[in-house]
């Protein structure tokens, strides 16, 4: 009895939380108004433009991408810095479906038909708002030389066993660079950074000087 | 080891306040005993990051020199005696056994990983503040100044000026009653322009001033005195200046280990134009459950006595202010002219921060920044940013040293090295 009032209970969560993310979405009449202020001739458009781009969501992560690609270098920065903010706000606590379809998003920006500095920053955000979606498109990344060191990172940041296990199977087919850095990637993930605030650090704080 | 080679403490002494125009102190009642150097044994020192803040450290006994920067290493070689040990890597420093100390000046992404591998090379340290760039680097570099047992002073300097500690006398006796407030003032952060990427000049080594940060290109907006306008880099006043005035207040209110929680929000009008991403303006409120206590950062904020940067506390029965928190530190008569009854918390006078270095390096006690402070002021910098950053509150258990309830700010305790470099 108590099970079934739970589960009642989470499906009626489930299901506003699902409606709210409905009636949240931006319309496209608001995505191309958004799209424009970031291309605005105006510093201060652009600047008032990127600082709401949260609920945006995931539909201007693609936009943005090839925005961040522009010669206007104030154009590029209002797009790059309007991604964060679509990312972060993405990560917030209790938006687990805006968080995935960002994530899933930001991953078509690793794709080869983007500049490296771009592919780099989407790796870097895929490292802090990613979960297991991102963990495969991050390790096909792990063979390219241009991005492969901020795709290593940002697994590395990533939890779980996914990213552990993509890092682990990468180390078969690396080249010595790549495996010393991958069994560093390992060895944090399993040292310091599982045991902070446990007090259980290793004594030496971890690596030893190279 | 050269006789040329060795820097008498006398020497270090005068040679530093030749450099800053500090007063020549030489403490005295320090005895040599086993293990310990004594009040005139030599301390060979080596300084890392010669450029900026380490300009100032530069002094002409330094038995060593390292800059990733050909032409700060130049400069700097010229104002010390003999011929120094010159290179770009730090490593070759802590290699040396003729090294005995380091002072670490190079930018803030720097700073936990030399501080980390200077403990576990045996050399005891003076790194520049802020302490540390990350959670996870703060944690890092006291587990090695422990484990390793070193001297780990951290250049917030203030706690060595009077004024200081008349503030910190006064108010852990209670002057102004129980501090339920401290409200930080500080300029807007700087804005710049636009530079074209590019390559780097010939004189510097960008891979290696880049270290373990992630890889950017090299942009003369991006490097040396610059770091500090970029979150990646440096990340403001609030970290800079921030620790600083963090670390007076920390010790005037007694909390250099505080724990419990700490809720955090912050918000700041961006920079709309230049390749500077810290904000413009910023105010924070940190909101500390153990002892109850609000601090809040305003850039610019209300300014007391026209002062660029500040802090004014708030008390039950009075409030005190305290200008600056750098080497230059100034706060109200009342507190200066304070005396605190037998019984009350006397604070002993520091003889001067690096003095105060090279005295504990000698009594192997804890200096009076030492790296546990260094590393708390600096993480409320760095909370402060995330906060920002995220664009909404978060909590910070300073016991578990995790956020509550955020995973995406749980990931930014630690940033992924570039490899090779770890911790």
């Amino acid at each position: 009895m108590r099970t079934t009032f739970t589960m009642l209970i989470l499906c009626t969560m489930a299901l506003v939380t699902a409606a709210a993310s409905v009636l949240a979405a931006p319309s496209d009449a608001q995505i191309r108004d958004f799209l424009a202020k970031i291309q605005d001739k105006d510093p201060s458009v652009r600047c008032q433009a990127w600082q709401s781009a949260g609920p945006m969501g995931a539909r201007v992560v693609i936009p943005l991408g090839e925005l961040m690609a522009s010669s206007d270098p104030g154009i590029a920065k209002a797009a790059r810095e309007a991604l964060k903010v679509v990312a972060h706000h993405s990560a917030r606590p209790g938006a687990e479906a805006e968080r995935k379809a960002v994530s899933q998003a930001l991953c078509k920006l690793l794709s080869k038909q983007y500049p490296a500095r771009t592919r780099a920053d989407a790796a870097h955000l895929l490292g802090l708002v990613g979960k297991a979606e991102a963990v495969g498109p991050l390790a096909a990344c792990l063979s390219d030389p241009a991005i492969r060191e901020d795709a290593r990172m940002a697994l590395e940041r990533i939890p779980g066993s996914a990213s552990q296990k993509a890092l682990a199977q990468a180390m078969a087919k690396a080249d010595p660079q790549l495996k010393k850095a991958l069994q560093q990637s390992i060895q944090h993930r399993s040292t310091t950074r599982k045991l902070i605030g446990t007090g259980k650090w290793p004594e030496t704080s971890g690596g030893e000087r190279r | 080891m050269s006789e040329r080679a060795k820097v008498s403490r006398r020497g270090f002494l005068q040679g530093t306040a030749a450099v800053l125009g500090i007063p020549y102190v030489i403490p005295s009642g320090v005895l040599a005993a086993p293990g310990r150097p004594g009040a005139n044994d030599r301390i060979n020192i080596a300084i890392i990051g010669t450029g900026g803040m380490g300009t100032g450290h530069v002094h002409r006994e330094a038995v060593a020199l390292c800059d990733v920067d050909e032409n700060h290493l130049a400069n700097a070689a010229k104002r010390v005696q003999g011929t120094p040990f010159l290179c770009k890597d730090y490593r070759r420093i802590l290699d040396r056994k003729d090294v005995d100390a380091v002072i670490i000046a190079t930018p803030d992404h720097w700073h936990g990983i030399q501080t980390v591998h200077a403990c576990q090379a045996g050399k005891d340290v003076y790194v520049e503040k802020p302490a540390c760039r990350t959670i996870e680097e703060g944690r890092a570099m006291i587990n090695a100044a422990r484990y390793y047992k070193r001297v780990v002073q951290v250049g917030a300097q203030g706690r060595s000026t009077p004024d200081a500690r008349a503030a910190c006398q006064f108010v852990r006796n209670g002057q102004i009653g129980r501090v339920r407030r401290v409200e930080f003032w500080h300029e807007p952060n700087f804005t710049g322009g636009w530079e074209p990427d590019r390559d780097p000049p010939k004189e510097l080594d960008w891979d290696l001033w880049l270290g373990p940060a992630r890889w950017v290109p090299y942009n003369p907006l991006r490097c040396h005195f610059n770091f500090r306008w970029f979150m990646d880099f440096g990340g403001g006043f609030i970290r800079d200046r921030g620790a600083h005035a963090f670390s007076v207040a920390l010790w005037c209110l007694d909390l250099d280990t505080m724990r419990g929680k700490v809720t955090v929000e912050a918000t700041g009008q961006p920079q709309p134009e230049g390749l500077f991403d810290v904000p413009v303006t910023m105010d924070v409120t940190f909101r500390f459950t153990n002892p109850e206590l609000t601090f809040t950062w305003s850039q610019p904020g209300r300014r007391r006595n026209n002062a660029p940067w500040g802090a004014e506390y708030y008390g039950d029965k009075d409030t005190l202010i305290v200008i600056g928190g750098d080497g230059g530190c100034w706060t109200e008569d009342k507190a200066k002219q304070y005396e605190p009854p037998a019984g009350g918390v006397h604070i002993p006078p520091s003889p001067g921060h690096r003095e105060n270095w090279l005295e504990c390096i000698r009594t192997r006690q804890k200096p009076i920044m030492d790296i546990e402070a260094g590393v708390r002021a600096a993480t409320l910098g760095t909370l402060g940013n995330i906060s920002y950053m995220l664009g909404r509150k978060v909590t910070f258990n300073f016991d578990t040293e995790r956020f509550e309830g955020d995973e995406e700010a749980n990931r930014l305790i630690s940033q992924p090295y570039r490899a090779p470099w770890r911790l």
